[in-house]
């Protein structure tokens, strides 16, 4: 049994914000149904990367899910539609601000029909204020999201997330809200619109900086990988490849001087003994002398040493060394995708355990409108009808 | 209305990953409340930025929660941990693994107390394996994950995301894991155990180059400011700071090279489609960063966002405090701090257009609702003076 068992969903969504929202829904028991164009399929069944031109990122983010082969630009789709809203809890879209509307599938459409219904949308910007129709992307909404300006190197070029962020955050808070719509709509009965944007997602992300600007003025920006309230919290190269180092108390610091880099002089020095000063001196004289130990060392050896003394640290590990680590194994974060129709790969396991009711890993997904026949049999329509209109092209 | 009105969190998080999870809980109406440590509190009350000796960091993180001061390890603390448990529907923590179990305050003694209790935890590596003894900071689960390793230049570093991720997107892992089990109590009446760990998390947010390493065998590098899918996406230098550009695809690239003004880059056949741009794109940078380096970033944003382009200047944290999007969106938000007065923090995401987030109240001072809440739970004057007495309180 899983939370979300007996929950339908209509998914319009066509990017990757929207397919992780409906995994997640998907994951948690809920029945997603996609509709897809059944001419052309889902533009995410063209993601990198892909085996035999099959998409394994779309194996990954549709797995458990149905597809509705319809073309919503139809009118004869509107009946179709129409049903399948009344008998639903939930549609997510991720397309731009006004693009629902033109097939007449606004929130404010739908709820016409469907007073009780749940509707998440997201965007880049969102559905209100001043740049909700200006176009947008992903690098956009992280560049106005501050968090771009927050990482790199000090003095440097701002760094992008290696991974797409925004859309990550945004499918958490998304599938959140919708949970909590589907609380209130459980006890009261009602329902209401979702609008999440990757630029207030993102936003969300940056500590303290707008406390900071606003109480003292500080802008907090990028510096490289150290931290600025605690010191040495860094990452140093070795001599054979990098080591992540998180020295956040007086006795780790000094565990870290006098049995990590052999300096005991330090734990005594008058600016390195506390870490204000460690923090204050730390970029141009305390990172240097530091840093000129390590590079002689092994990231192993620091690893360990930290370790042994309680302090927290790690190699920086490439993406194949992370897989294979043996911890990984032993704690069920990666998940199989096996089946020999489509492809086979290895994928993080939703990292949300519940204890009574777990989310399950499907290894099935729908190819283009698989599920059509079921779906409008489910809403009542009889063989003829679908075959009439699949003859029209609109299924 | 609050969606989680009437909601009581005994909540034991501590730093920045637990407290973002119930910041959302206290955002949509839930009782929070936060035991902290005697004299101390949170850690987070130690992190700058720092006003009248007020930490602004943990005034960002725990607005509308309430405050009372406990010795966790004590008898008469754990008495008055399982006096507020008996009528809570959620507990939530984030030591290191096992902590609260080895004090006899775990997940089996609360479900004792109250049997459909939602326990939340989060931990940095799990509760078994190999690193699972081990603290985890920020940095170093950014390390382990590969998440450092894929994000930076090829040519540089590995670069640290600089806010802390792992901290936040876990937090808010849990915080959907919470709105779940919460949901399902509704129908069945019966809480459970809400796990997630910060590696787990970020490795979710690396599905992608996980699925092409196992998928395709292929590694994964950092790849700096580019898109791995269209060209030209780019962040890009100009005369007074930096502009990201994306071409999403052959008609914004079009209009971008319009824009310019510069046919010569629509006959460039080096640049005809997305994958020769693709193929190019080295060059192709070097060429606009050479036509737009005397631009000013406001005004080149304004210029190609009209040609519906997509671009936005970098924002820095100033700048984004004029941000009329964020404004308009309660995403800067001011707070009247008890120690530390006028404070700005982000507001919330979750725009729910009936029940949104309720952001307007401050985080407590320490120890603030210590002598409300226990005497509510019945304890005499006489009887909470002599727990203050006796530092339990």
């Amino acid at each position: 049994m899983r939370p979300l068992d007996g929950i339908r969903v209509i998914d319009f969504t066509e990017n990757l914000a929207g397919n992780l929202t409906t995994m997640y829904l998907a994951s948690f028991g809920a029945e997603v149904i996609k509709i897809e164009n059944p001419n052309k399929g889902l533009k995410t069944r063209k993601y990198e990367p892909l085996k035999d031109k099959q998409s394994l990122y779309f194996a990954y983010l549709s797995k458990g899910t149905k597809s509705l082969g319809i073309d919503i630009s139809k009118e004869e789709s509107k009946d179709i539609i129409e049903n399948l809203i009344k008998n639903s809890d939930v549609i997510c879209e991720s397309n731009e601000p006004g693009y629902m509307e033109k097939f007449g599938l606004a929130y404010e459409d739908v709820k016409k029909i469907n007073p009780e219904i749940i509707y998440s949308s997201q965007s880049y910007y969102g559905h209100t204020g001043p740049l909700k129709n200006t176009p947008g992307s992903s690098c956009t909404a992280q560049a106005y999201g501050v968090s771009m300006d927050m990482t790199g190197v000090h003095g440097g070029e701002p760094i992008k997330a290696g991974p797409p962020m925004g859309e990550h955050y945004s499918a958490g808070y998304a599938a959140s809200g919708i949970v909590m719509a589907l609380i209130r709509k459980k006890m009261d009965g009602y329902g209401q619109k979702l609008d999440v944007s990757l630029l207030d997602s993102l936003y969300s992300t940056i500590e303290a900086a707008a406390a900071a600007y606003s109480m003292n003025g500080e802008i907090q920006t990028r510096k490289g990988n150290f931290d600025p309230a605690c010191a040495p919290y860094d990452t140093f190269q070795t001599n054979d490849g990098f080591v992540a180092v998180g020295v956040a108390s007086e006795i780790q610091w000094q565990n870290f001087a006098k049995y990590v880099v052999n300096m005991p002089e330090l734990v005594t020095h008058p600016i390195y003994s506390t870490n204000t000063g460690r923090c204050d001196d730390y970029l141009y004289n305390l990172r240097p002398i530091l840093a000129d130990h390590i590079i002689n060392c092994s990231k192993y050896d620091i690893e360990r040493l930290c370790r042994d003394y309680g302090i927290p640290s790690a190699e920086v590990m490439d993406i194949d060394g992370m897989i294979k680590h043996p911890h990984i194994a032993e704690n069920n974060f990666l998940s199989e995708f096996n089946n020999e129709n489509i492809a086979s790969f290895v994928y993080p396991s939703l990292p949300i355990v519940l204890s009574e009711t777990p989310a399950l890993m499907e290894n099935e997904i729908p190819f283009v409108g698989e599920d059509t026949e079921d779906i409008l049999g489910s809403l009542g329509y009889d063989n003829d009808f679908i075959k009439t209109f699949r003859n029209e092209k609109a299924v | 209305m609050g969606i989680f009105d009437g909601v009581k969190v005994i909540d034991f998080t501590h730093a920045y990953a637990g407290p973002f999870t119930t910041l959302n809980l206290a955002d949509f109406g839930a009782d929070v409340i936060k035991i902290e440590r005697r004299e101390t509190g949170d850690v987070s009350r130690g992190w700058g930025p720092f006003k009248n000796d007020y930490s602004g960091y943990y005034g960002s993180f725990n607005r509308g929660k309430k405050s009372i001061t406990l010795d966790i390890r004590s008898q008469e603390g754990q008495k008055i941990i399982f006096d507020l448990v008996k009528d809570a529907d959620i507990v939530c923590s984030n030591f290191k693994a096992g902590t609260l179990d080895k004090y006899g305050i775990g997940y089996d003694k609360m479900k004792e107390i109250k049997p459909d209790i939602i326990y939340a935890t989060i931990s940095g590596f799990g509760e078994t394996g190999v690193l699972s003894k081990f603290a985890a900071y920020d940095n170093v689960v950014q390390a382990v994950s590969g998440l450092m390793d894929v994000t930076g230049f090829p040519e540089g570093d590995p670069s640290k995301i600089g806010p802390a991720i792992g901290d936040s997107f876990t937090g808010l892992m849990l915080f959907m894991g919470i709105a779940m089990a919460y949901y399902k109590r509704l129908e069945t009446g019966k809480g459970q155990k809400v796990d997630v760990t910060m590696l787990g998390s970020l490795m979710a947010m690396l599905d992608n180059p996980i699925i092409t390493s196992t998928g395709l065998g292929e590694e994964v590098k950092r790849k700096g400011n580019i898109n791995n899918h269209y060209s030209p996406s780019d962040v890009y230098r100009v005369k007074d700071g930096f502009v990201t550009i994306a071409a999403k695809n052959q008609s914004i690239w079009e209009s971008f090279s319009k824009s310019l003004g510069e046919n010569t880059l629509l006959e460039d056949s080096r640049f005809a489609n997305n994958e020769l741009r693709m193929k190019n794109k080295e060059v192709l940078k070097e060429i606009i960063e050479d036509l737009i380096k005397n631009e000013n970033k406001l005004e080149l944003e304004k210029s190609l966002t009209s040609n519906g382009v997509p671009c936005a200047a970098v924002s820095n944290i100033k700048d984004s405090f004029d941000n009329e999007q964020l404004i308009e969106r309660d995403m800067i938000i001011e707070l009247d701090d008890p120690g530390i007065g006028k404070l700005k923090v982000v507001g919330n995401p979750m725009k729910l257009s009936i029940d949104g987030p309720l952001v307007n109240k401050p985080s407590p001072l320490l120890g603030n609702n210590t002598s409300q809440l226990l005497s509510e739970l019945g304890y005499s004057e006489d009887k909470i003076n002599d727990l203050k007495d006796k530092k339990v309180i």
